[in-house]
């Protein structure tokens, strides 16, 4: 068992290089605020500052992938004693998933700005300096969160990434709605990290060590006891916390509906993506745990997205829709977790951990069309009820069109993105049930779960399309920006589903080998002797 | 036999080209035609189809000078979800001289047909309504045709396949306004879907029998790998995957007993019977009878079925064109008539004159049916040739073409079709001892009748005393117009002479059969060629014989046009008034219409009210209880997600409850 090392330490200049993307991040946060000291407040200054910086981050990520692909995966380690950090293909992955998304995040925020009306505008507009800081701090939080197997760096981590997003929940502070689901969040946020860290110094008291590898191979050694379960249960209420799993998803439509759009939009792919990362680490590191956390995170992710698609069935609202609709992807993607397959080695592409980054590529893709094509109806009419949706593919067929395409991938219907992310995610099901039977039942859940979805998805397609008013509705004419990266995100899929789907698992394939640098702790013994 | 990839062959890296140039003008001037282009809209079409038809001749130079050719070459393009199990969506080319005979056949007549209907598409100047609809259905329709000769698999044949379906559909109701239109359209899509039915079960057959014979990352509906293993298949197999996709022929190509759409199919515009239902679309299913000829080989059964059915149906359209009036409709049944033609040659064994005579055939009869066309545009719309007459003065040049493509229908020596035909009789007479010269009597007989009937339309239109309707101002066709005609009449007499030996004895001394173009095909063709192998031009004097019997029987109808409409009139009047009933019989299409309606239609139509009923009564309620649990479900679930943030508390300490209890019991 290795002790922590108590004296100070400061990281050395070459290891703090492998985080560079998140020292840039820092300094962009700095610069945020910073610069409208010099220049003056400015909404759109803001967004340019955070957006340069941003897309530094995300080349020097380029970079740092590059040499982690070229060097051994290290992170940041005191001598002599396992990583706080890790630097790997797998952090690198989602690190540039959550740069690439804050990106697209960021340039919406800037459509905003116009896109409204200039009331709206004003007000949305005040504090973008807050915004900003708020955001790229989430951001930061959950870059840390895929990088580490170090309990005190994971609670650090989560709470870093879920303080800033109270926050932005409430962030136009003089709406009633937001206000609520902030506080809903807050107090969420709050009882789900008490029992986190509970959980984390159950198994602190029970291993004396904060490294995940290190538990899990004394876990092995037959050190398991009720306390430890426990203590792992704790740390999973927390991630599932962050994505939204049932039974603690509750904040998820409260605080779509209460955010702005762009708020929304990014909580509903960066939380969930930081999250599942998490929990893929944790899983693997935690080896083949005689099975009782593959079946939790099973029957979690079957209960999250069943009652996510049952929920979302009469739903009026758009955006809640999309919460519910985030819920239960989550949920799907929940089930690549509770596949234990290790790969033959630790050259080979892991199929579970593949299909979970091909699924969240798709993932962003299409949810970000539909949630950017709400934002373009929100921001003309004032609200995302389903009745502005009406007759949409007459009033606006350039935006109903593609948002319909990203609904379709979003079911999962061929030739889209979705589709294959489904596929797959079915194909490693399916290779992890010759293993185990109880496999079974989450493919049959997932075809099911896609069954069901089909409803409220296709009652948007079917306000937008189908339904005609007695009285026309006017023609709508949404923000230029918003209809380019609606389309955008729609061509993206359907390449994502045809002449690009060979491409697209190949790079997933390729960030899914070498999961992680420590070694992997394969225990015996079970998780409650 | 063997898969490889296109870097191997330079000239082949234009294939994809082929079908891509003309889509993408389509989809071009199908979106923004309506609003840029409009009366431009033949121009990115016309560029498109000239494009594919330059690629063609790469591809089929490359094929005839440089590749070592073995058999059926499959190039693989793309695969859809590549490194899987299901390997069986792939898109890739089969590239071979079948391939390049008919790629350049479809592109070189498509150009013309597209350069045609930039002025046949207007009147006095303007275009017509829908101008550049039709261009873009045009590009379609050369792109899914390409893709369908191109194909490499038997899935992507059935792609274009039900494409060029779809694009006969929209062009036969292109006037979707007028209510024949659309009737025409809807009755050619509903009778291709029974052929279809057929030709999708029967490659559903080859997957399911071909792939327990093949390797685990052999695509099974693979030409290539289809063709190698159909050999091990029991003959009943064979049998029943060879009759299933003549099925699709037999709709696509419109014989006997699913012909009836083709007839109507005349509604569409001119330029459109000319392509799609003349020259290339209704030949895809001789093409893949032609493709599949090993799976056929194997099959007596089916070739002879495929030989009778031709056969029979070659004589009756025949039959039918002699009471018709509507010149396009003559035409029409005179398409049948010849695919009939080509499916005895499939049948007998000569699947090489098959396709040779699917080639002169496209350019004679895409001349007769233009120039049909053109008549029309002259006549403000008049098809009846009992209304007009005489027009050899005032249309001069479409006189002239149009008696050039009778001719070569007609198999008046020295021209395209006589010596393409005169093969396919030959080889039916060598056939089968007693079915042979059964086959090729009928043959003979409907080469008569054709004769009689081409020029019974030629002497009814064109000779005579000038009868003009009213108030039609009869004019010349414009250049546009001219220009195809004039091309395609000269294609209709030399195209033929890619098929013989000119100058090496034989007919008339000069003209040897079996000439480049079979040297061309063979290789593909061979193995389902019996008779291909012994007509080298050193045996047989029987056959010349042949070719001059056939000269004097075409002379012979020709003759008897000639006396019966140009010299003595009464005559002709006189047959229709003796025996009205036979007349009226022939000219309603010999009821196969009412047939089909009392032994298809109504049976299924009687299924469909139980199908109805079973799906409104039985399924929808299963449905509807089946949604009861989600909604029921959702009911309970939105009262808990009501707001109140104790409710939620409670439920996720619950839950968080269930979870330890679950975790510990898992154990």
């Amino acid at each position: 068992m290795t002790e922590l090392t108590t004296e100070f330490w400061f990281p050395p200049a070459g290891q703090l290089g492998w985080f560079a993307p998140e020292l840039a991040l820092i300094a962009t946060i700095v610069a945020v605020v910073a610069v409208p000291i010099i220049l003056g407040r400015r909404a759109r200054l803001s967004a340019c500052v955070a957006l340069l910086g941003v897309v530094a981050a995300l080349l020097l990520t380029g970079d740092v992938g590059r040499r982690v692909a070229e060097e051994a995966a290290a992170g940041l380690a005191p001598p002599g004693a396992p990583p706080m950090l890790i630097a790997d293909n797998f952090a690198v992955f989602f690190k540039a998933f959550l740069l690439l998304f804050l990106t697209l995040v960021t340039v919406l925020w800037l459509f905003g700005l116009t896109g409204r009306r200039p009331a709206l505008a004003r007000r949305f507009a005040a504090h973008s300096v807050e915004f900003f800081v708020l955001l790229l701090g989430s951001a930061l939080g959950m870059m840390v969160m895929v990088s580490t197997l170090n309990l005190l760096m994971i609670i650090l981590a989560i709470e870093l990434a879920s303080l800033p997003s109270y926050a932005l929940a409430g962030y136009d502070k003089r709406d009633p709605a937001g206000a609520e689901a902030s506080l809903k969040y807050v107090l969420f946020g709050a009882v789900t990290a008490a029992i986190t860290l509970y959980g984390v110094s159950l198994l602190y008291g029970a291993f004396g060590t904060l490294d995940i590898p290190t538990i899990a191979a004394a876990m092995a050694g037959g050190g398991a006891g009720v306390g430890a379960a426990l203590g792992l249960l704790g740390l999973c209420v927390g991630i599932g916390f962050k994505i939204s799993a049932v039974p603690f998803h509750f904040w998820c439509p409260d605080v779509f509906e209460g955010a702005t759009i762009e708020v929304a939009t990014w909580l509903s792919v960066a939380s969930k993506a930081a999250g599942l990362g998490l929990l893929l680490r944790v899983v693997t590191a935690m080896g083949s745990l005689d099975d009782a956390l593959a079946i939790t995170v099973g029957i979690v992710a079957t209960a999250t997205c069943t009652l996510a698609n049952f929920a979302a069935y009469r739903q009026q609202n758009v955006k809640r829709i999309l919460a519910y609709s985030s819920i239960a992807h989550a949920g799907y993607m929940l089930m690549a977790a509770a596949v234990f397959v290790p790969a033959a080695s630790e050259a080979e592409p892991n199929l579970a951990a593949s299909a979970l980054l091909l699924y969240l590529l798709t993932y962003l893709f299409m949810n970000f069309g539909v949630f950017a094509a709400t934002a373009c109806v929100e921001w003309e009419t004032g609200s995302s009820a389903l009745s502005n949706f009406i007759g949409l593919g007459r009033r606006a067929p350039w935006l109903a069109v593609p948002m319909a395409v990203c609904l379709l991938s979003l079911v999962g219907l061929p030739p889209l993105g979705g589709f294959l992310a489904k596929w797959w995610l079915l194909v490693a099901l399916g290779s992890g049930a010759a293993e185990h039977d109880r496999l079974w039942g989450l493919v049959l859940v997932l075809v099911l779960n896609t069954l069901f979805s089909l409803y409220y998805y296709l009652r948007i397609i079917y306000m937008m399309f189908l339904r005609t008013e007695w009285s026309r509705p006017a023609p709508l004419a949404p923000h230029v920006g918003g209809l380019v990266l609606v389309n955008a995100c729609a061509v993206v899929l359907l390449l994502f589903g045809t002449l690009g789907a060979r491409a697209v698992k190949l790079l997933a394939d390729e960030y899914a080998v070498h999961l992680y640098a420590a070694p992997l702790a394969r225990a015996a013994a079970a998780l409650v002797p | 036999m063997m898969v490889r990839g296109f870097q191997d062959f330079g000239m082949l890296k234009v294939a994809p080209l082929i079908p891509l140039a003309p889509l993408i003008a389509s989809v071009l001037v199908g979106t923004t035609g309506h609003r840029f282009s409009r009366g431009a809209s033949h121009w990115p079409v016309l560029i498109g189809v000239a494009l594919a038809l330059v690629g063609s001749v790469m591809v089929a130079g490359t094929v005839y000078f440089e590749l070592p050719y073995e058999y059926a070459d499959t190039y693989r393009l793309y695969e859809w979800i590549a490194p899987t199990l299901v390997t069986s969506f792939t898109v890739s080319f089969c590239i071979d001289p079948l391939t390049g005979v008919m790629l350049l056949t479809v592109c070189a007549i498509s150009l013309l047909v597209v350069i045609y209907s930039r002025d046949s598409m207007r009147h006095h100047g303007h275009p017509e309504r829908g101008y550049e609809r039709f261009f873009a259905f045009l590009g379609l329709f050369v792109f899914a045709m390409c893709t369908l000769v191109l194909a490499g698999n038997f899935l992507l044949l059935f792609l274009g396949w039900e494409a060029v379906g779809l694009c006969s559909y929209l062009m036969i109701g292109f006037h979707y306004d007028r209510p024949a239109a659309a009737s025409a359209a809807r009755k050619a899509f509903l009778v291709n879907r029974v052929g279809d039915f057929g030709f999708g079960l029967g490659i559903l057959c080859i997957y399911l029998w071909i792939s327990p014979l093949t390797n685990a990352w052999d695509n099974p509906l693979d030409y290539a790998v289809v063709f190698a293993r159909v050999g091990d298949l029991a003959p009943w197999q064979c049998t029943t995957i060879a009759l299933l996709l003549f099925c699709g022929a037999i709709g696509k190509s419109a014989q006997l007993p699913l012909h009836v759409w083709l007839p109507e199919a005349v509604e569409g515009p001119a330029p459109v019977s000319a392509l799609i239902h003349a020259a290339t679309m209704v030949t895809a299913g001789v093409y893949m009878v032609a493709r599949c000829g090993p799976i056929f080989a194997q099959s007596p059964v089916a070739l002879g079925g495929v030989a009778v059915i031709g056969a029979v149906t070659a004589i009756l359209a025949a039959t039918i064109a002699l009471a018709q009036y509507d010149m396009k409709r003559i035409l029409a049944y005179s398409t049948i008539s010849q695919l009939g033609f080509m499916f005895v040659g499939l049948g007998v064994g000569a699947a090489d004159s098959a396709v040779f005579h699917l080639y002169t055939h496209a350019f004679f009869k895409a001349l007769l049916f233009l120039g049909a066309g053109s008549v029309m545009h002259a006549m403000g719309g008049q098809m009846d040739v009992r209304e007009f007459g005489g027009l050899r003065r005032v249309l001069p040049v479409t006189y002239a073409t149009f008696l050039v493509g009778g001719m070569a229908m007609a198999g008046v020596p020295f021209l395209s079709g006589f010596f393409s035909e005169n093969e396919l009789i030959h080889a039916a007479f060598g056939f089968h001892a007693w079915l042979g010269p059964m086959l090729g009597g009928l043959a003979l007989l409907t080469a008569l009748l054709t004769a009689f009937y081409t020029f019974r339309m030629v002497f009814l239109a064109f000779h005579g005393p000038q009868r003009i309707p009213d108030g039609v101002d009869v004019r010349e066709p414009g250049r546009w117009m001219r220009v195809p005609l004039l091309l395609l009449a000269v294609g209709a007499v030399v195209a033929g002479y890619a098929g013989v030996h000119p100058g090496l004895g034989g007919f008339a001394g000069v003209i040897a059969p079996n000439g480049s173009f079979h040297e061309y095909v063979r290789p593909v063709l061979s193995p389902n060629t019996t008779v291909g192998a012994d007509a080298s031009p050193a045996v047989g004097h029987g056959r010349y014989l042949l070719m001059y019997v056939s000269a004097v029987v075409a002379l012979l109808g020709i003759a008897a046009a000639y006396v019966l409409y140009v010299r003595r009139r009464a005559w002709a009047d006189a047959v229709p008034a003796a025996m009205p009933t036979a007349h009226q019989w022939v000219h309603d299409s010999c009821y196969v219409d009412e047939v089909n309606e009392a032994v298809v239609v109504r049976p299924l139509r009687r299924a469909g009210v139980l199908c109805y009923a079973t799906d409104n009564f039985v399924i929808d309620g299963f449905l509807w209880l089946i949604t009861v649990v989600p909604r029921i479900a959702a009911f309970f679930l939105r009262e808990l997600q009501g707001g109140s943030l104790q409710g939620y508390g409670l439920t996720m300490t619950v839950g968080l409850l269930v979870i330890l209890v679950v975790a510990l019991l898992a154990n």
